[in-house]
């Protein structure tokens, strides 16, 4: 059990989990590992960028801790991120290593939640900064319906599902979207619903006709909307306490 | 101080204890989570109020409470319960309810899956089901959980409520009346508020299938059936009430909501059917 964070590579997972274990944090502290070792361990001082994530495992795992203070007090949430690479969707690949398959799939069904991280669309990205480098909104379409179909087929019995569109410093003004989606206990400008709604209708447009086969498809589920971005805690920290509410522990 | 220690352990004693072993049972979505999470918070109680206390005891009720503070006042709605592959592993709530004419109400009460009662509706034979069924039949009372709004599908819960009436009728008989506390919930949506002191009504209007299953069963003499209305999250305003809730969707299934104000939040009617399952007794003051 625990929270699965997921996405294809460089979709900013890495970035993302190093950044919220920074410790200068508001609601969503991560324990374990620490911030020094997971940094020593993700981030090339030299070229003052991530490490690229092992490109000969197919699958990468690694364990995070995240505490959560929530209005009745604090809640862990253990969670693994898995980086996956774009073979292991291949039939064949999943044959020819079945076990490695199967491990993959037993992590995320015995999930409680799943944090799944997008990267952009070139359409959404702000034209200063280069567009050619993002897959076109066709793509990403694409791509996310194969995620839906991995859901529908491989993982029916999912209950929470966060989707967060990662770089959001490269599509909307951070501070903006941050004062209303931003969480402050009892004072928030927006309920969870509303900011639901708000990102939902803002960004994710382009996979309406999905999310609605998605929640046709499997009933119990519920999937919700984010933005995140490393230059903003406060959105960088929703994810997790919307599922800290949900866990048990 | 002694003095009012003695008091006290000696009003303890004039306390009338009922208690009773209760099933929350009833369709996908009807609010049974919400009802049982809203009845261990019971926030914003009422200083007239006719209730004193409500006291969640044990781990399982004690997270209900904090599930009504993290998710529900926070604006979010409850997970539907899972439809667990053991009868046993069913959480067991047991809440402490005092009110204020010194009865004391002790109730366990299972919420069942949503599931459990679409299986009923739709699945023969299922030997989960079937456990299920075995371990409904242990309680003194069932509470029947029905949302309101959701009269479109009053056939197919006639049909299912055939299935478990018939599974009733075929377990120990020694076992006295079975009471079922018919209960329709989400009734701060105000086509039912301004019916929600006439719960038969409602049942009679909305759900005339249902309705007349269940007056078919209590005239066999086996059972007694009595119609409540709750809301778990209430009105706003008296002179003009309107509900505390947001809607999400509404649709054939009924509704869907979450809180509006949380810091408004004052739920109706939770009591009273749960009163009726312990005593066999109405009490007008739990429906006010």
């Amino acid at each position: 059990m625990g929270v699965i964070y997921i996405g294809d590579r460089a979709a900013g997972k890495t970035h993302l989990a190093l950044e919220l274990a920074n410790p200068q944090s508001h609601y969503v502290k991560v324990i374990a590992p620490d911030y020094q070792y997971i940094k020593s361990l993700l981030y090339d001082e030299n070229l003052q960028k991530t490490k690229p994530t092992e490109a000969f495992k197919s699958v990468y795992d690694q364990y995070l801790n995240v505490r959560v203070q929530l209005p009745t007090g604090n809640k862990e949430i253990n969670s693994y991120w898995l980086d996956t690479a774009g073979e292991i969707w291949r039939k064949n690949w999943q044959t020819e290593n079945n076990s490695q398959w199967q491990e993959f799939l037993t992590k995320i069904r015995e999930s409680e939640g799943i944090l799944l991280v997008l990267p952009p669309y070139r359409q959404l990205v702000h034209d200063q900064f280069n567009r050619e480098d993002f897959i076109t909104q066709q793509q990403w379409c694409n791509r996310f319906q194969r995620w839906v179909d991995f859901f529908r087929y491989d993982c029916p019995k999912i209950r929470h599902l966060l989707l967060c569109l990662n770089k959001a410093d490269l599509f909307c003004n951070l501070q903006q979207e941050a004062n209303i989606l931003g969480y402050i206990p009892n004072r928030s400008h927006f309920n969870w619903q509303q900011r639901n709604q708000y990102v939902y209708d803002r960004y994710f447009s382009p996979i309406h006709p999905q999310i609605r086969e998605l929640n046709k498809s499997i009933s119990g589920l519920s999937v919700k909307f984010f933005i995140t971005s490393i230059y903003n805690r406060s959105l960088l920290e929703l994810p997790w306490l919307y599922l800290g509410s949900f866990l048990s522990k | 101080m002694f003095k009012n220690i003695l008091n006290k352990l000696s009003n303890k004693s004039e306390y009338v204890e009922e208690n009773a072993s209760i099933r929350v049972i009833g369709d996908r979505q009807s609010g049974k989570t919400s009802y049982m999470a809203s009845l261990a918070y019971y926030p914003n109680a009422s200083s007239d109020s006719f209730v004193q206390s409500i006291i969640p005891i044990g781990e399982d009720a004690e997270n209900l409470v904090t599930q009504a503070q993290n998710i529900l006042e926070q604006g979010l709605e409850l997970e539907p319960t899972m439809l667990n592959a053991n009868i046993d592993e069913v959480k067991d709530y047991t809440l402490n309810i005092t009110l204020v004419n010194q009865v004391k109400l002790t109730i366990n009460c299972k919420d069942y899956a949503g599931e459990f009662f679409s299986d009923l509706m739709y699945k023969i034979g299922d030997s989960l089901l079937d456990d299920y069924l075995d371990d409904c039949l242990q309680a003194t009372g069932i509470m029947l959980l029905i949302d309101g709004t959701s009269h479109r599908k009053d056939s197919e819960y006639a049909n299912g409520l055939d299935k478990f009436l018939l599974a009733l009728n075929q377990a120990d008989l020694d076992k006295g009346k079975r009471r079922i506390a018919v209960t329709f919930s989400k009734c701060e949506q105000s086509e039912l508020w301004i019916n929600r002191q006439s719960g038969e009504k409602i049942a009679n209007n909305r759900f005339p299938q249902l309705y007349r299953r269940l007056q078919a069963w209590q005239k066999m003499k086996i059972g007694e059936v009595s119609y409540f209305t709750t809301s778990s999250f209430g009105v706003l305003g008296s002179q003009f009430p309107e509900p505390n809730s947001q809607k999400i969707s509404r649709g054939r299934e009924g509704t869907k909501s979450i809180i509006k104000n949380p810091r408004r939040w004052r739920p109706y009617g939770l009591v009273s059917p749960i009163y009726w399952l312990c005593t066999g007794k109405r009490n007008a003051k739990l429906e006010e």
